[in-house]
């Protein structure tokens, strides 16, 4: 009998009633995909954590089973591939908290289009963390820097609060490349938004594509028309004629979140590309291979965005060392 | 969701969605919010105290009272209505967030700390719902259920309040020395006594000073309780009962509310909860549940929320039509309901002296008696609170209009022999008390847009003068507002007749000459 099997025996009533409670509130839950999903999915989380953590982590992981049968999530691939690949790795910080974590890694993993890069740091960096809110903390910083850029600011003051090891492994976790001696001078190169860890410091000498952002509607993407950009108080904004997108972008990834319809007034860019893709902006030039003859240009202190008459992605250009 | 999960849902912020100007900034922490949630109080995002109330609202009108009613009603368009039946009873819908008395009352009653009086018929689930204010405010349920102080005709003073030890008693060479084991309930936050009208005369006394007065007292012994939200459930809304309810008890409710009937539409909610053993009281989520501090603050928050001066003018019109009474006294001071009812004299046999006034249009013939200071000191908290509840934080027309007749249900007296209750479709207004005051309230702001007093109020201008200060005033201008308001009596003696609204301001005139007579005298004394 796995540790599972003889948490429902002790909880048997308990855990019946609440089951067929759940399934008189909702039709979606059914009997056999829930047997299902308790077999292969949390009788290994289950059986990995602390014997004496056993009850209250099944209690838990199957209150938040049926939660997820009646939304109809319990087959999402992003919930199948936290509880499969995830919970068991932690499950000695799942033991310390155990609905607070499961249900915070299961709504993480539902925020990405593909949570399987942040799962896998997520899976590194776990037995770094004494805590579930250091764990938690790290997810934030870690979802950063697998592309949410739209979360930098705030995820850099995560940063800042962590432990130095654990805020130094978050930020190297998968880059095996050598970053700055201190959390200080850490979070002073990534003042820097094009800084990619293990890149060397100084003046940048040369323009180049650091990144994309957008895409076909069709594809996935956010435009449905080929956007155009503009640039206002240091922020990027891209439009479609039907709807208007903050454009968040750096060395970690490039995200595109809604924003209204209709794009903010925005400044004329102080930057130039010419018909043969010669970039010349801050002071720096150079060709960019496939961006001559751009629809829209917008630039902030430190990130160009360039539009194309025939295409759905906006081009990111930086200036790189 | 399991049954549990499904009693324990909380209305989702905000509640009453206001328009948001401020771009939220991106925050990493949204990584963790989902369609999971997380549990325990930890986990939540601090919401402001007035939406954690409506929280607290949506959750008691959706989970736990069974009560689909809607009687408070907001607009802010003009709303659909429907007419039907022989007597033309017109169904509105309302176009904005309205609200039940019955759950939005105790509410308000809990921020601001006052004297909740719920009556109707046996089974309707008044004690239900002062039981999860208890809960509301941070007690555990069994806590609650101990403090309920069951109204019965054997309740004596020592049940009520505690009872001296009986070592110290015997002891004792002094008053001082005797020990009372106080009930527990007096130091709650939480008061519940259930039929109160059940309770004999003389421990209704000792009521009243705990009521009244915040302490209770035996053997010469104190104890100080804390501020607590009252609420005391009558099954009889006459105070009859058992026993007659003491009229300084019933003067200090602050608010009534009925429990109103259960809708038959509504049994499988009832057959749910049976099937599944919840009780909603033993099921409130964590974060609609307040602490003290919180109700500290909120009651704060409350007395914050402004009252427009508009709003405020209209307030004082109102109560200025009831206390009014012509026939009552020869001097002017004393024309009034009360000189009537301290002489012993009934209304009635003095009414026929009224001469040449419209009965109809004379709100004042409505009632017996007028709003004392009590009263409208309980009006404004109460509507302060409803806009404050509302996420606003002024108090709009509307407010007060919804407000009024909870909280005068039980302080004006009606005089159901008032030529206005003959009228065609009046006749229900006897029984309806909480429409009979709106109706008040609105034929009062007719009469007031009538008059064009938001456009030309001369008391009120005179008044606005003279709140900014005699300091520094000329004897030549002292004279110039004396002779102003000389000349509004005299335009107002021109055969005019004399309302109630025009008693307060003949008086406030008065008031006003008096003291520019005083001051005007004080400056030629100084020479």
């Amino acid at each position: 009998m796995t540790p599972l099997h003889a948490a429902l025996e002790r909880g048997r009533d308990r855990y019946n009633a609440k089951f067929a409670q759940a399934r008189r509130a909702s039709r979606k839950v059914e009997g056999a995909a829930f047997a299902e999903h308790l077999d292969a999915l949390v009788a290994p989380i289950v059986a990995a954590v602390p014997a004496e953590a056993a009850d209250a982590s099944t209690e838990a992981l199957y209150d938040l089973s049926l939660d997820l049968m009646t939304r109809s999530l319990l087959g999402h691939p992003a919930v199948v591939a936290v509880w499969r690949d995830l919970l068991p790795e932690v499950a000695a910080l799942l033991a310390q908290a155990p609905r607070r974590v499961v249900a915070s890694l299961s709504n993480a993993a539902l925020a990405f289009d593909d949570p399987a890069r942040w799962i896998a740091a997520m899976a590194d960096i776990a037995p770094r963390c004494a805590t579930p809110d250091e764990l938690l903390d790290a997810g934030m910083v870690l979802a950063w820097t697998c592309g949410m850029a739209h979360w930098r600011e705030s995820a850099r003051a995560v940063l800042a609060r962590l432990p130095e090891p654990l805020a130094m492994a978050a930020v190297a976790v998968g880059r095996p490349v050598p970053l700055p001696p201190t959390l200080a001078d850490l979070l002073a190169a990534l003042d820097d938004p094009w800084w990619r860890p293990g890149a060397p410091a100084g003046k940048p000498t040369s323009l180049a594509l650091v990144g994309s952002a957008g895409g076909f509607r069709g594809f996935g993407g956010p435009f449905g028309a080929p956007p155009r950009v503009v640039a206002t108080g240091g922020r990027l904004f891209a439009h479609d004629g039907e709807a208007c997108f903050s454009l968040h972008a750096d060395a970690f990834g490039a995200t595109c979140q809604r924003h209204g319809t209709a794009p903010p007034a925005g400044a004329p860019a102080q930057a130039m590309v010419d018909a043969a893709g010669f970039v010349f902006w801050r002071g720096l030039g150079g060709r960019v291979v496939g961006l001559a003859g751009p629809s829209s240009l917008a630039a902030t202190d430190d990130t160009l965005a360039v539009t194309l008459p025939h295409s759905h992605k906006v081009f990111l250009v930086a200036a790189t060392r | 969701m399991s049954i549990l999960r499904h009693f324990q849902k909380v209305s989702q912020a905000p509640t009453r969605p206001h328009p948001t100007p401020v771009e939220r900034p991106f925050d990493v922490a949204d990584l963790y919010r989902g369609p999971l949630d997380e549990g325990g109080v930890e986990s939540q995002v601090a919401v402001p105290l007035d939406e954690k109330l409506r929280q607290a609202y949506f959750w008691v009108t959706n989970h736990a009272i069974i009560n689909p009613f809607y009687d408070i009603e907001y607009n802010e368009a003009p709303p659909q209505q429907f007419t039907l039946g022989d007597q033309k009873i017109r169904v509105t819908l309302p176009s904005d967030q309205s609200y039940s008395s019955y759950v939005l009352l105790p509410l308000l009653n809990l921020a601001v700390r006052r004297r909740c009086l719920l009556v109707g018929g046996p089974g309707r689930g008044k004690t239900a719902i002062a039981i999860l204010m208890g809960v509301l405010s941070g007690y555990s349920l069994r806590d609650v259920k101990r403090g309920i102080q069951h109204g019965q005709p054997q309740m004596t003073i020592a049940d009520l309040l505690g009872n001296p030890l009986p070592s110290s008693l015997v002891n004792a060479t002094d008053m001082d020395e005797v020990k009372i084991a106080w009930r527990r309930w007096l130091g709650m936050r939480i008061k519940i006594i259930d039929e109160y009208n059940r309770i004999p005369t003389r421990t209704q006394s000792a009521l009243l000073t705990v009521m009244a007065d915040n302490y209770a007292e035996m053997y010469d012994q104190i104890y100080e309780c804390p501020d607590a939200a009252w609420y005391l459930t009558a099954n009889d809304d006459a105070g009859g009962g058992t026993y007659q309810v003491i009229e300084a008890l019933r003067d200090r409710i602050d608010v009534v509310v009925k429990a109103l009937h259960f809708n038959t539409r509504f049994l499988n909610e009832l057959l749910l909860r049976i099937e599944a053993g919840v009780k909603p009281e033993a099921v409130v989520p964590p974060e609609i549940v307040f602490t003290t501090e919180e109700l500290d603050a909120a009651e704060r928050e409350v007395r914050q929320v402004a009252v427009p001066p508009a709003v405020r003018r209209r307030i004082e019109f109102f109560a200025s039509h009831f206390e009014f009474f012509e026939p009552a006294a020869r001097q002017v001071e004393y024309m009034t309901k009360d000189t009537v009812k301290l002489a012993g004299i009934e209304l009635h046999t003095l009414a026929g002296e009224e001469t040449g006034k419209d009965a109809v249009a004379d709100l004042g013939s409505q009632t017996r008696n007028g709003l004392s200071v009590r009263a409208l000191m309980t009006v404004l908290s109460f509507v302060k609170a409803m806009a404050w509840f509302r996420g606003d934080r002024e108090v709009s027309h509307e407010d007060v209009r919804q407000i009024l007749p909870f909280v005068l249900h039980d302080k004006l007296v009606q005089n159901a022999d008032s030529p206005f209750f003959e009228q065609s479709g009046n006749g229900a207004l006897r029984s309806d008390h909480v429409s009979w005051i709106r109706n008040l309230f609105d034929l009062s702001c007719r009469e007031y847009d009538r008059l064009g007093l938001d456009r030309d109020d001369p008391v009120e201008r005179l008044s606005a003068e003279f709140d900014r200060g005699l300091e520094g005033i000329g004897e030549d201008e002292v004279r110039r507002r004396l002779v102003a308001i000389e000349r509004t009596l005299r335009e107002w003696s021109g055969g005019r007749k004399l309302y109630g609204h025009m008693y307060d301001d003949l008086l406030k005139l008065k008031y006003l000459h008096q003291r520019y007579t005083n001051y005007l005298k004080w400056l030629q004394w100084k020479g």
